[in-house]
């Protein structure tokens, strides 16, 4: 599983860093396990308003996932109050981050990256549709954050909290 | 004070289509077809609203007109009938600059209620649902990131 270590809010330069980018200082080799694993730590940084998020991740190969996601994160963080034409308001970044939070505990190497979804109260939905499965995960703005989960060959469905992140990991590597 | 509760409308007959506009942004990929579907995100909202296809014909609108001025949007329907079924209200809330809009009330939150939406809508504007391609470029060239 690569470790996407924090997601943090930090303060930083104000020079607008794209989610291509990465933050340099932070691309080495571990020095503690570099000579059994190779295991680097990389951080991506992608701009939110005068802050920024980081992500670091640490891993010998960096799972295709991680800049998809980045990038589809990136492209909801900045929506303007209205933007789906029925009140949308903005994406809260505390969900932003608590989403990243689950991804970390849940992805690994081969997981396909989810749609990141906006949703209308200011929250957003992870998603998923392969193999004849679907499972959405909702951090709603003012609720507990869930998923769902349906096979559309069997109609089996699940649902529960997000935080069961045993659960989601298995559920995602069924439709990996 | 407490939120408004709405009444579902038995004047609005279970086959009348309802129009619903969805951001590009809530199109997403299917793995399996490599087309778009519509996110169930597109359904989440309590007071979800919607403009009723015979109030808007009556003022000599169409499906055309829910779109106009919304180049990063495109157009799905559901019918009253659909929405009922999952024990949602469908009742008229006309807005002075929209008269045919309405709402399909209630809670959405549990059960796949806003999954079930999802696949029983059918699309509009395209009339049939494009390649995930097609919606990517459209992204691109309105400028927004995906």
């Amino acid at each position: 599983m690569a470790a996407l270590a924090l997601p943090l809010s930090v303060n930083w330069p104000t020079k607008a860093l794209t989610e291509s980018q990465y933050d340099t200082r932070r691309d080495y080799t571990i020095a503690t396990s570099a000579a059994f694993t190779n295991r680097r730590e990389k951080a991506f940084v992608f701009p939110s308003g005068e802050s920024a998020y980081q992500f670091v991740v640490t891993a010998s190969r960096l799972p295709s996932w991680i800049e998809k996601t980045i990038s589809a994160y990136s492209g909801i963080q900045n929506l303007n109050e209205n933007w789906d034409s029925y009140g949308g308001k903005k994406i809260n970044h505390d969900l932003i981050r608590s989403s990243l939070s689950i991804l970390a505990q849940v992805m690994e190497d081969s997981s396909p990256a989810p749609a990141v979804v906006p949703l209308g109260d200011g929250g957003l939905q992870l998603e998923w549709h392969r193999k004849q499965q679907d499972l959405e995960v909702v951090f709603p703005a003012d609720d507990t954050p869930q998923f769902f989960y349906q096979n559309r060959s069997t109609g089996v469905e699940q649902e529960g909290f997000a935080c069961d992140v045993l659960n989601l990991a298995q559920l995602l590597r069924k439709i990996a | 004070m407490s939120p408004p509760v709405f009444q579902d409308n038995a004047s609005i007959s279970d086959e009348e289509r309802l129009f619903r506009r969805v951001h590009l942004l809530l199109l997403v990929r299917d793995d399996d077809t490599e087309s778009v579907r519509v996110s169930s995100g597109a359904f989440k909202d309590k007071e979800l609203s919607v403009n009723i296809e015979s109030t808007l014909a009556a003022a000599g609108g169409s499906a055309e007109t829910c779109l106009r001025n919304y180049k990063t949007h495109v157009l799905i329907s559901i019918t009253a009938g659909n929405a009922r079924q999952l024990d949602q209200a469908v009742c008229r809330d006309p807005l002075p600059e929209d008269h045919s809009h309405g709402l399909v009330y209630g809670s959405k939150s549990k059960s796949g209620v806003s999954e079930r939406l999802r696949t029983a809508a059918a699309w509009v504007i395209p009339p049939i649902a494009p390649s995930f391609e097609v919606i990517d470029s459209e992204r691109r060239k309105l400028g927004i990131k995906s």
